[in-house]
């Protein structure tokens, strides 16, 4: 292991940190957005402080939801299916 | 008027095919890196204008026709080509490096093709040469998957070659040249048809998550910047405006991070991206306003980069770790930190992430469909963005990288060869300087817009923020959920295998029916007959003609001999021997014709 694989290691253990960062991080943007807004809304809805955070949210746990739970349990076959492994 | 000042990019790695079979000696490593450096002087000093027009069969096939939009896309291919022919240095085999020139050469060939009969000839080098980039990774499965692969392109390459034979009957020109969107006749569809297979459009797209994850370490990093590339092209070319492609677009970019989101193989994962992509760039050559066919242009030269190193990046952990499954890898930061660090620069670029490439190109695209008032398309690329930093950004280096396996979890590692380093470097390096400097890219847009795009606003800005970092939110809450398996989900490739069993079984029957009464039919009068024949040349033999013949049978003999070894049964070699024939009988024809 290399000093910047163990940077990376030690970076790692404290994972803590580093989320209590990423909150904060997302509730700064968020702030951010009530000064900077888009002048051209396209979907209407944009034109709302706050819209593209709940879009990114909303469609990420939809999409990742659905995807997982319903799509895959009715489309996943064993690896070898087709036999040509 | 054709002059002699423009040297075709495809000539270098055309004589590099040729050559490298009889070096010796392990140097003509550094011979691999030739070509791509010609083709970069080539394509930074040429002007441009038609070159190269060469009378075959009675037409003109034009070779080169040079101007801003074959210029943008032959620079990326040039530099791209560099990038990989780097990485690929440690390869031995020698084979990999000229299927790689070959399909590179195509590549070319597509771009500066100035007529449909060219694009063809060029477009079925392309499926060679790909083709034997997946046999070449030597495994029972990727022999198969390039079978599939050859095929698949096989048809494709039908409907292109039907459609411009049909459109030559019905206009006399083989003439490539943008087909107005209403003024689209059947020929043009067929046309259309061929590309979209390799512009790997929804549902035609199943070849490439099948073939892709098995090609050969290096094959995978060419293959996924040329074929879909070249279609994107081709696509500009002839069919900006067309109303189908904007809806087939926007469908692709949804449908590929969709999948990309359950699957477990990091080289499918990213393969499905390369259809997500891809729907990016179809989308906007759909919309077909300048500025949409602008931001698919540039996205298509962001993304030949950073896809390459995100295949690079997976390539690199296939190459060290022995597999790219995300269930069997985790954990890999402290032993691939520097893996780790260049995989996510492309993997921050193609999120569209500020400083990175991604974001100059991307942003683009989307906000020229919102200009365009095309809300729907825009908000499904949108979604698209989502999705891609979910899968490519966070999924698949948390698993990889971090995940929860612990750190001195026993996997042998291969030591990475420093080329490859290298070869990632100069991509990252390059998205990198892109997405600082947006001109370096923009500069050489072929479109004229009124108003140049400026994606460096704080609004953009900000917007790509939230957008990502929500949608890394929505990762981090479901990562339980999000956690790869081990499984195969069944695509559109399904139908394809019925297709080709249904075909299988409509030639097997008729055919194995009419081989059993030959074989009867043989038994009763043939057998006979040959005995009697056989008496007779007996007879004829002994009467004195034995010294004759005993020459001609001994050329008999050998000339078998060959044909047995050429026959050995192993279809691979078949497809090699046929391209290698179809390449003289297109000499002689040239020469004497």
């Amino acid at each position: 292991m290399n000093g910047l694989g163990a940077l990376f290691e030690r970076l790692k253990a404290q994972y803590k940190v580093w989320r209590n960062i990423f909150f904060v991080i997302l509730a700064v943007l968020v702030g951010l957005n009530f000064v900077i807004n888009t002048h051209e809304p396209h979907f209407g809805l944009d034109k709302y402080p706050g819209f593209f955070a709940g879009f990114g949210l909303i469609i990420g746990l939809v999409m990742v939801l659905v995807m997982k739970k319903i799509v895959q349990p009715l489309i996943a076959r064993k690896e070898d299916f087709y036999g040509d492994i | 008027m054709a002059t002699s000042s423009f040297i075709h990019p495809a000539l270098g790695f055309l004589a590099l095919a040729l050559i490298l079979p009889f070096l010796p000696g392990r140097q003509w490593k550094w011979l691999l890196l030739l070509p791509p450096i010609i083709a970069i002087w080539s394509i930074f000093t040429v002007e441009p204008g038609v070159y190269g027009t060469i009378p075959y069969l009675g037409q003109q096939l034009i070779w080169g026709r040079v101007d801003k939009l074959s210029i943008v896309f032959a620079q990326v291919f040039a530099i791209m080509s560099l990038i990989g022919m780097v990485y690929a240095m440690h390869v031995e085999d020698k084979g990999q490096h000229i299927a790689a020139s070959l399909y590179v050469a195509g590549g070319f060939g597509c771009v500066f093709a100035g007529d449909l009969l060219t694009v063809f000839l060029f477009w079925e080098l392309m499926s060679i040469g790909s083709t034997f980039l997946v046999f070449l990774n030597r495994t029972r499965e990727s022999v198969l998957a390039g079978f599939r692969y050859f095929l698949y392109h096989t048809v494709g390459g039908l409907f292109l070659l039907a459609g411009l034979l049909l459109r030559y009957k019905a206009t006399g020109s083989f003439a490539f040249d943008l087909v107005a969107p209403t003024a689209g006749q059947y020929y043009d569809w067929l046309i259309l048809i061929g590309f979209c297979v390799n512009a790997a459009v929804v549902p035609l797209h199943a070849w490439l998550p099948d073939a892709y994850p098995r090609g050969t370490v290096t094959g995978s990093v060419f293959m996924c910047a040329f074929t879909t590339k070249t279609a994107v092209y081709v696509l500009a070319r002839g069919f900006a405006g067309w109303e189908v492609l904007a809806v087939a677009g926007t469908c692709m970019a949804v449908y590929g991070v969709l999948y990309a989101c359950i699957e477990n193989n990091a080289r499918r994962i990213l393969s499905y991206h390369i259809v997500s992509q891809v729907g990016y760039m179809v989308a906007g050559i759909g919309i077909g306003t300048a500025m949409t066919l602008n931001g698919a242009v540039a996205h298509a030269y962001a993304h030949i980069l950073y896809k390459g190193l995100l295949f690079m990046g997976a390539g690199c952990l296939l190459y060290s770790a022995g597999t790219a499954k995300l269930d069997k890898l985790g954990g890999l930061v402290a032993r691939l930190p520097w893996v780790m660090i260049l995989y996510m620069v492309a993997a921050l670029s193609i999120s569209g992430m500020p400083i990175f490439n991604g974001f100059i190109s991307k942003t683009m695209t989307i906000t020229g469909a919102a200009e365009a008032h095309r809300t729907i398309l825009a908000l499904g690329l949108e979604i698209a963005a989502v999705g891609t930093f979910i899968s490519v950004g966070i999924k698949l280096p948390y698993f990889a990288f971090w995940g929860r396996k612990p750190t001195n979890w026993e996997i042998k590692l291969k030591p990475i060869p420093a080329n490859m380093y290298v070869g990632m470097a100069l991509a990252a390096g390059l998205c990198i300087a892109q997405g600082l400097y947006p001109q370096m890219l923009y500069h050489y847009l072929p479109f004229h817009v009124e108003e140049q795009y400026v994606p460096w606003t704080a609004w953009h800005v900000l917007q790509a923020l939230l957008l990502l970092s929500f949608s890394g939110l929505a990762f981090y809450v479901l990562r339980e959920v999000i956690t790869p398996h081990a499984k195969l989900n069944l695509d559109f490739d399904y139908f394809y295998r019925l297709i080709g069993k249904g075909v299988l079984r409509l030639v097997c029957k008729p055919i194995a029916w009419i081989d059993d009464r030959w074989t009867e039919a043989y038994r009763a009068g043939g057998l006979r007959g040959l005995l009697l024949l056989a008496a007779g040349t007996v007879w004829f033999d002994k009467k004195g003609i034995d010294t004759v013949v005993d020459g001609s049978a001994y050329t008999v003999r050998n000339v078998g001999r060959v044909g047995a070894k050429v026959q050995n049964g192993s279809l691979q070699d078949y497809l090699a021997l046929a391209a290698v024939l179809a390449l003289c009988v297109f000499g002689l024809v040239w020469y004497f014709g």
